[in-house]
């Protein structure tokens, strides 16, 4: 019995110990997106979230591997570590490029390795390849922007119009994208969306606007961009308003009268100080 | 020095006002320690602050100046004092009120440094504050309040510094017992005074350069101040009326601040001889004209908008006449502003006691009415948040906001304490000077 007490306690320590590190490791949630910019750009998104203080939050720092796989064998296509936020970027290195031009589905696999803070965790992602083509067109004077959207057949040899599916057609401003066209833009039985561009759209000096035609999170697709450049805007003659001097410009844009009387007035005041000080040192001198 | 005084006045007047430099009480350390106490325990909120950011206080997007901006205000006002007496009243040539000089400039460098302070303590990242010298916008009434702050603060110094150099002097040549670095001060601080015509017409002309300049410079420090009110879009700011508003509040503030500094350091330092039951009549009197200059101001303040009601600005209004701040508002305006004045017309209030209680009043009337400026402004944006958060809707200061705001009362006292125990506190030249005068005239 005297032996028995000590080892019993010693055991349900090591117990303890044990289900309290198995209990530290936490849950990892992870998120796997594919972009598609063009046919040599392709890139992998994974973005990893746990569970804190009742509410996800991002997981920095931790190492994930991104396979691309097949029925007979899984390719590492490079690892990649989480930021701030909780996300890592992948730019499909191109040696796969080649390879993924000949496939129509691609099977992506984001691995998290059992480690000290987190279980194992993986998450796939399957995409089959679409190929996006934009048009410009003028056409009785009304400029139209065409997207085309083709994918491979399951057996990779016929090539046939993508349907049904929302795409997106963008424009760039300073501080997000504008959508043009209609509210949803489906793609036609020919794989085709087209939209009008407004004539009202302000340009650069010359007229130049950025154009993004997206599927965006798409199940089937993931997301396919392309961008292109037209000089249909309306050339924006540039406001010097923010560079003219007033009230409400930059520091470096102060009206002139006011910066004439604020300095003026610091200069009287804090002169005046000065010469106070200077006659200071007078009177240690006036002494006798 | 004028010999209408015999050498045993004269000494007797250097002793009386020397004696608290010289023989310092046991009670006057342990309250240094009880304010470095409050001190300590603000730094450790401010600790905390700066640890976990601004969420530690209770201002949100609405109220985003709390307690801070309030006392900020509060401790501008208290620094008109400094050229109330000093300049308004000495230009004016009111001679009484020679003794209580010293007092107001002492008060009005202490109140001035910790308002500084204050508004560093109200940043939530005070690290950026040399940004704000570096690419501050001359546009902006923030960066006009910080130019006007170190130039008041400037002209405060210089002011207290330049009518010190006689006594200075004084403290040079009778004051041999004290430490050598205390010694070594007076010689270094005192410039060679030996009271020479020379020195003297210097000194006349610097004096009366610095009570004519800080007289404006007084003014614009919290006009600039109420500017920070006025230009920004809020009920109950949006007035033509809030420059004289703060500033006549601020010289009745600065006044009932003397009156209660008088009352205990004449009790405590055993100047009864010097700041006599005269003083407290002049100071009761003056503190009436200038409370009722404010009760102007704050008629011209309140009667346009409450006859009107129009919109944010009517909902202002009732919320301070009859809502959530109708307590404070209506105890501040009558306890603070219409009660001193009614109450001080009597001679017999005009005696230490009841003036220090009067004025103790309009002290802390004076504080919430800062309060009641900033704060509920806030709660009525012109545009409100929708579905704004509950939290946004209330203000009631944490602990650490409160910690901080009575370790800044610490420090005023704390630095007017520690000026007091290294210089005298009535000027001793001008004493003399005014009692020698006064027997030649008799």
């Amino acid at each position: 019995m005297k032996i028995f007490v000590p080892y019993s306690l010693a055991g349900l320590l090591l117990l303890t110990t044990c289900l309290n590190s198995v209990q530290a490791k936490e849950k990892a949630k992870i998120g796997l997106s594919y972009l598609k910019t063009g046919a040599e750009q392709r890139q992998l998104t994974v973005e990893v979230k746990s569970r804190m203080d009742n509410r996800y939050q991002p997981v920095e720092g931790l190492t994930l591997g991104l396979y691309l796989e097949n029925d007979s064998e899984s390719e590492l296509l490079g690892n990649v570590v989480t930021d701030a936020k909780g996300k890592g970027i992948l730019m499909i290195p191109s040696s796969f490029i080649s390879k993924m031009n000949e496939m129509s589905e691609f099977n992506f696999v984001a691995r998290l390795e059992d480690n000290d803070g987190y279980t194992a965790k993986e998450k796939d992602l399957l995409i089959r390849e679409a190929f996006l083509d934009v048009d410009y067109i003028i056409r009785d004077s009304l400029k139209l922007i065409q997207a085309s959207v083709k994918e491979k057949d399951s057996l990779g040899n016929t090539v046939l119009p993508t349907v049904d599916v929302e795409i997106k057609f963008l424009v760039e401003r300073p501080f997000s994208r504008l959508p043009i066209g209609g509210k949803y833009n489906m793609l036609n039985k020919e794989g085709k969306a087209t939209i009008e561009f407004p004539d009202d759209l302000p340009g650069d000096s010359m007229g130049h606007i950025s154009v993004v035609v997206k599927i965006e999170d798409s199940d089937v697709y993931g997301n396919i961009e392309k961008t292109g450049d037209v000089i249909w805007g309306v050339p924006t003659v540039f406001d010097d308003a923010t560079i003219k001097r007033t009230l409400w410009s930059a520091g470096a844009n102060a009206p002139y009268p006011l910066l004439v009387l604020v300095n003026s007035l610091i200069a009287a005041v804090w002169g005046i100080m000065l010469f106070i000080l200077i006659r200071i040192f007078h009177i240690k001198k006036a002494d006798n | 020095m004028d010999n209408t005084l015999n050498q045993a006045e004269v000494e007797k007047i250097e002793h009386d006002l020397l004696n608290h430099i010289t023989h310092r009480k046991k009670v006057h350390n342990i309250w240094l320690g009880f304010l470095l106490l409050v001190i300590a325990i603000g730094i450790f909120a401010y600790y905390r602050q700066l640890r976990y950011g601004l969420i530690v206080t209770s201002m949100r997007d609405y109220t985003s100046w709390g307690v801070y901006i309030s006392n900020f205000v509060f401790f501008v006002a208290i620094s008109l004092v400094g050229s109330l007496v000093s300049s308004i009243l000495k230009l004016s040539k009111a001679e009484w009120s020679t003794p209580l000089t010293r007092l107001s400039e002492v008060i009005a460098i202490a109140s001035i440094i910790c308002a500084a302070i204050i508004i560093i303590v109200d940043m939530g990242r005070p690290d950026r504050f040399i940004n704000v010298l570096i690419y501050g916008r001359i546009q902006s009434p923030i960066i006009w309040d910080v130019i006007i702050i170190a130039t008041y603060l400037g002209l405060s110094v210089l002011l207290l510094y330049t009518s010190l150099i006689p006594d200075l002097a004084i403290c040079r040549d009778k004051l041999t017992t004290v430490p050598k670095w205390q010694q070594k001060l007076y010689r270094i601080l005192a410039m060679n005074w030996k009271g020479t015509p020379k020195q003297n017409a210097i000194l006349l002309q610097i004096s009366t350069i610095l009570s004519i300049t800080i007289i404006p410079v007084a003014f614009a420090i919290h006009t600039v101040t109420s500017w920070l009110f006025s230009t920004t879009w809020r009920p109950g700011w949006d007035s033509t009326n809030l420059g004289p508003y703060f500033v006549s509040g601020a010289l009745m503030a600065g006044a009932a601040v003397i009156v209660i500094a008088m009352y205990f350091l004449r009790k405590s330092l055993f100047l009864k001889e010097y700041i006599t039951l005269s003083h407290f009549d002049n100071m009761g009197k003056l503190l009436v004209l200038l409370s009722l200059v404010y009760l102007y101001f704050n008629i011209n303040e309140y009667l346009g908008p409450a006859f009107k009601m129009v919109g944010v600005e009517g909902e202002h209004i009732t919320e301070l006449f009859t809502g959530k701040y109708a307590a404070m508002y209506w105890l501040v305006q009558i306890g603070g502003l219409i009660l001193p004045i009614v109450v001080l017309i009597f001679k017999k209030a005009r005696t230490p006691f009841p003036l220090m209680v009067v004025s103790f009043m309009v002290i802390l009337g004076a504080w919430f009415k800062r309060y009641i400026i900033v704060i509920p402004s806030l709660q009525h944006p012109y545009l409100p948040i929708q579905d704004v958060d509950e939290s946004y809707l209330h203000y009631i200061p944490s602990w650490e906001e409160w910690a901080i705001t009575l370790a800044s009362f610490g420090g005023v006292l704390f630095i007017i304490t520690l000026l007091l125990r290294l210089f005298p506190l009535i000027p001793i030249s001008e004493t003399i000077h005014e009692k020698s005068a006064k027997n030649s005239a008799s």
